[in-house]
């Protein structure tokens, strides 16, 4: 308890407070940004961080993600364009929900969300960090091959109506994924004697191509002359009634403990957890057929992931130096800098500095409630503008967001390819939201099957002979499997009607 | 751009193929990795997928339906400028700073859509010199620069 | 004020009329960091740039250009335009990307400027490993078939394995001896050697520093001369196997081809003199960097050095693209 005081001390100085208020706003800027995501949010802060106490720092770094992760779903939800990876997941759901004139029950549903699933997470973190470090430690590239494996599988639940061609895409994120540096051969695979490209294809640069450059087109393609904004009468408030917050209140706990617990697993981050979370909630929701077109369900369950996602990869940070995501892993550096050796001597030697991290995660997720109104009424104002005016602007805003994934006009190019094949490709009725997954997880899945294989000299039986990867691999195979069986079943009871539907 | 389902299929079954076919020239170290593994599968999968969308779609081979943008020539611009932009933002920002292509790009863009040009200018230099300013000055993003971002440094 | 504004300028005026290098630095100078903002090189480079700033009285910008295991801002600051104001951090894999195919630039064709950095390599098992010393691991290595044990906390070609590959061999054993499963740095390499997939993970020191802490990892030799000074209970290699041997990463300023010797001299100067200072070895010795400084001329002979023995362990290998 003294720990916990000297630890609200350490919170309670004017240059801390006005320093999170500073990068509160700075976060909920960049997030709204298409192709800033909260890890560059933070990356840009690593020079101010430097000059700060190590209070301050940290503060500035976790307000500065919360917040950003959660501005991220603004542009989503007014424009179809995701304002950070981490809320591709549930996109169209927010801005099909917009439309429809019910933002309290996108934009509030997450925001409120967010700081619920911030607060699960740290309360988890303040809690369970030591308990929950030594069962994420014991994950080894087995683990994580299922685990990634299992992430693919969910390609179906976000591949809309025609699976086909949903895994279709997914191939294509899949190639898109091995393309660059070899890791663990080091071999060059499909760059064509090109420098750049051993970097690999970069996740922001195609999350803006494919979600930011290929919507411009479908809006350029769609322009009809004079319209005021994306013909969008935005009414509603902006926050959720209490009556449809309480009818989502399972998803926002599953949400809020999937998001800790895929947050806690070193390498995967708020992004993924959104994607598990929103593919979970689809299995369990009660209106499963309106994912993709509008669900409260979805947004509730993702939206409250990524946020809590953010906290729980602080518990293998502090607990082993091991960065839970990309965040994190600027957190160790600038722990480091500022003289905290992670580790678990941490939580004895800086105990008052442990708890200001918990304190602080509290007070910027309480924080982002009333900011995060504010942002989305300055979102709101901002997609009033008329078209001749907004898109010029976000084009402008991308194009500088792709050079500043790598300070390279090389990620230029990569936006461009992939707006134009992605733009194709719905135009065509092959969803992105695969092509994405695919992307994010393909490296995943080959990098921890190929360590395995190493480790285990080709053994195929150590994949299985660990507890968890046994019960992860059984778990897997059902998945991947149970549709083709019960495909098989089915046909057997029924007539042969739907040919054209897999 | 709507094509039938049969053409769009064959062009993944190619791809698929291609990929496939180029991974079985990659050098493999010795160990029990091989790089080839992962590509050669996801072409194949491709392929597949994109053989079975063929197969499915086989009788609409012919309906080629032209998008609705061809008859509007705003829309043909509006779509032929995006890429344009992208090209030249990548081409000339390393030469003439970012200013500069930013304020151009703006200015056409907004023109297309039907802006008047001399707003359209307005809006271009402002916007081209306020989110450049605040990318570099703010953010810390060193965007390519060029003389002007020089003089404002 | 307005006197010395005024004066200044007649004064760069002159100048400028005369000797056009006699001035340099006029404008802001990059520093090309091939690695992400928030690790460990870029925290380096942003101490250095801050203390050049004051050195050479212009702005030094501290620009990332990440992927593809550094070599595309190890290649950018090589081509780069040699006015003398774009340079380079560059780290120990540039030494490697001749080798491994992946550029045709080599070490000795960057301009060296100066070294500020070394870190030894540190070999470190399980706190529940059976191998109390190195000489005990080297037996074990020796006694099983090639392969048996596995080694991680670094990438193929990386430094570190290298270094490791380097030390087997000193210690007369084949560099292949070991497997190595590549990681993504020494963090994640932890994480394996306490899930029990690894037999063995390569980092600095400093970077095993909370894994020792929490015991689940105990260090058993660092690869350097002399005992690194915050872990003087590590013995050196050779304190542990007789067999002297020094590996590791280092960082050092480089510039492209073509430097105007005039140029290299000042930044030379200047960044002999920030290396040198007490604020910078008090910050390299406090974050667990090796200081190690060498002028543009001894930094040029360990570059070309660096070059041959890169080209003959990743040759024994066999993970060399070329032979020479």
């Amino acid at each position: 308890m003294t720990g916990f005081l000297e630890g609200f001390a350490l919170v309670m100085q004017a240059d801390v407070l006005i320093t999170m208020l500073i990068s509160a706003i700075f976060g909920l800027f960049v997030g709204m940004v298409p192709g800033l995501s909260a890890t560059m949010a933070v990356a840009l802060l690593v020079p101010v961080a430097f000059t700060l106490s190590p209070v301050a720092a940290l503060a500035t770094i976790i307000t500065c993600s919360a917040m950003a992760m959660f501005a991220g779903d603004i542009p989503a939800a007014f424009l179809r364009i995701p304002g950070t990876p981490a809320s591709a997941a549930y996109t169209y759901d927010m801005n099909d929900l917009v439309r429809a004139g019910r933002l309290g029950d996108a934009l509030g549903m997450s925001l409120v969300g967010s700081a619920m699933g911030g607060v699960f997470g740290a309360i988890i973190l303040m809690f369970g960090a030591p308990l929950l470090a030594d069962f994420a430690i014991n994950f080894s590239s087995y683990e994580y091959f299922w685990l990634a494996l299992l992430g693919l599988s969910c390609a179906t639940l976000v591949a809309g109506d025609d699976a086909l061609k949903g895994w279709a895409s997914l191939t294509i994120g899949l190639f898109l994924s091995v393309v660059g540096l070899d890791f663990v051969t080091g071999i060059q695979r499909y760059t064509f004697g090109i420098t750049n490209l051993q970097a690999g294809i970069g996740f922001i640069s195609v999350m803006i191509g494919a979600f930011a450059l290929s919507e411009l087109f479908r809006k350029a393609a769609a322009f009809e002359g004079e319209t005021n904004g994306p013909g969008l009468a935005i009414s509603g408030r902006p926050l959720p009634t209490l009556r449809s917050l309480w009818e989502q209140r399972n998803h926002i706990g599953r949400g809020g403990l999937i998001g800790t617990l895929v947050g806690a697993l070193p390498g995967a981050g708020a992004d993924i957890a959104a994607w598990v979370t929103y593919a979970v909630s689809k299995r369990f929701a009660r209106k499963p057929e309106l994912f993709g077109h509008g669900s409260v369900e979805g947004v509730a369950g993702a939206a409250t992931a990524n946020n809590a996602a953010l906290s729980g990869s602080y518990v293998p940070t502090l607990v082993f130096g091991i960065p839970g995501d990309s965040i994190t892993a600027i957190v160790v550096g600038v722990l480091i800098l500022k003289g905290i050796q992670p580790g678990p001597l941490v939580f004895v030697n800086s105990a008052d500095m442990v708890n200001a991290i918990y304190i602080i995660f509290l007070l910027a997720n309480i924080l982002l409630v009333p900011l995060g109104v504010a942002a989305v009424y300055l979102g709101r104002t901002a997609i009033s503008i008329r078209d001749a005016i907004l898109y010029p602007v976000i084009l402008l805003l991308c194009l500088y967001g792709a050079y500043a994934v790598s300070n390279n006009t090389f990620e230029l190019w990569i936006v461009l390819a992939i707006g134009v094949l992605v733009w194709i490709m719905q135009e065509n009725n092959y969803p992105a939201a695969p092509l994405i997954l695919g992307l994010v997880l393909g490296q995943v899945v080959e990098q921890n099957f190929m360590s395995s294989l190493i480790k285990s000299d080709g053994n195929v039986i150590n994949f299985f002979n660990r507890p968890i990867a046994g019960v992860l691999g059984v778990l897997t195979l059902i998945v991947w499997f149970s549709p083709i069986i019960m495909g098989i079943l089915r046909r057997a009871d029924t007539a042969p009607e739907s040919t054209n539907k897999t | 751009m709507r094509l039938p389902d049969f053409w769009t299929g064959l062009a993944f079954t190619a791809l698929g193929i291609a990929i496939a076919v180029y991974a079985q020239g990659f050098h493999v170290p010795a160990g029990a990795a091989s790089p080839r593994l992962l590509p050669t599968i996801v072409g194949g999968f491709m392929a597949m997928f994109g053989g079975l969308i063929t197969f499915r779609g086989w009788r609409g081979a012919g309906n080629v339906e032209l998008p609705g943008w061809l008859s509007s020539r705003r829309q043909i611009a509006l779509i032929v400028f995006l890429p344009l932009a992208v090209v030249a933002y990548g081409l000339l920002a390393l030469r003439f700073g970012s200013i500069p292509v930013a304020t151009v790009i703006v200015f056409l863009h907004s023109v297309i859509y039907g802006l008047r040009p001399i707003y359209a200018l307005i809006l271009g230099l402002f916007i081209g010199l306020v989110v450049t300013y605040l990318f570099i000055h703010v953010l810390g993003i060193p965007l390519p620069a060029g003389p002007i971002e020089e003089l404002l440094s | 004020m307005m006197l010395t504004k005024l004066t200044t300028t007649a004064a760069i005026l002159a100048i400028s009329a005369g000797a056009a290098l006699a001035e340099y630095p006029e404008k802001p100078i990059t520093l090309i960091v091939p690695w992400a903002a928030g690790g460990g090189t870029d925290a380096v480079a942003r101490v250095l740039a801050g203390g050049l700033e004051k050195e050479l009285g212009v702005s030094v910008n501290v620009v990332n250009k990440q992927g593809g295991g550094s070599v595309i801002g190890h290649s950018e600051m090589l081509t780069t335009n040699p006015d003398g104001y774009t340079l380079g951090f560059g780290t120990a894999e540039l030494a490697t990307f001749y080798w491994a195919g992946q550029a045709d630039a080599k070490a000795s064709d960057y301009t060296p400027i100066a070294l500020v950095n070394f870190d030894s390599g540190a070999f470190h098992v399980s706190a529940s490993s059976e191998y109390g010393d190195v000489k005990a691991a080297l037996e074990a290595i020796k006694s099983q078939p090639a392969g048996t044990f596995k080694v991680t906390g670094t990438g193929t070609g990386a430094a570190y394995h290298l270094a490791f590959a380097g030390f087997l061999k000193a210690n007369g054993l084949d560099p292949l001896a070991v497997t190595l499963v590549p990681s993504q740095g020494a963090a994640p390499g932890f994480q394996e050697l306490a899930a029990g997939g690894v037999d063995f993970v390569l980092s600095s020191l400093p970077e095993g520093t909370a894994m020792m802490q929490a015991n689940k990892s105990k260090p058993l030799a660092v690869f350097s001369d002399a005992r690194i000074g915050a872990f003087p209970d590590v013995p050196t290699s050779e304190e542990a196997t007789g067999v002297a041997f020094t590996g590791g990463t280092w960082r050092g300023v480089v510039g492209p081809q073509g430097l105007e010797p005039e140029v290299v001299k000042t930044l030379e100067t200047a960044v002999l003199k920030v290396a040198n200072s007490d604020e910078f070895q008090t910050f390299m010795e406090e974050k667990g960097f090796g200081v190690r400084v060498l002028d543009a001329q001894g930094f040029g002979d360990f570059l070309a050095e660096q070059h041959a023995q890169v080209g003959i362990i990743m040759n024994d290998l066999g993970i060399a693209q070329r032979k020479e």
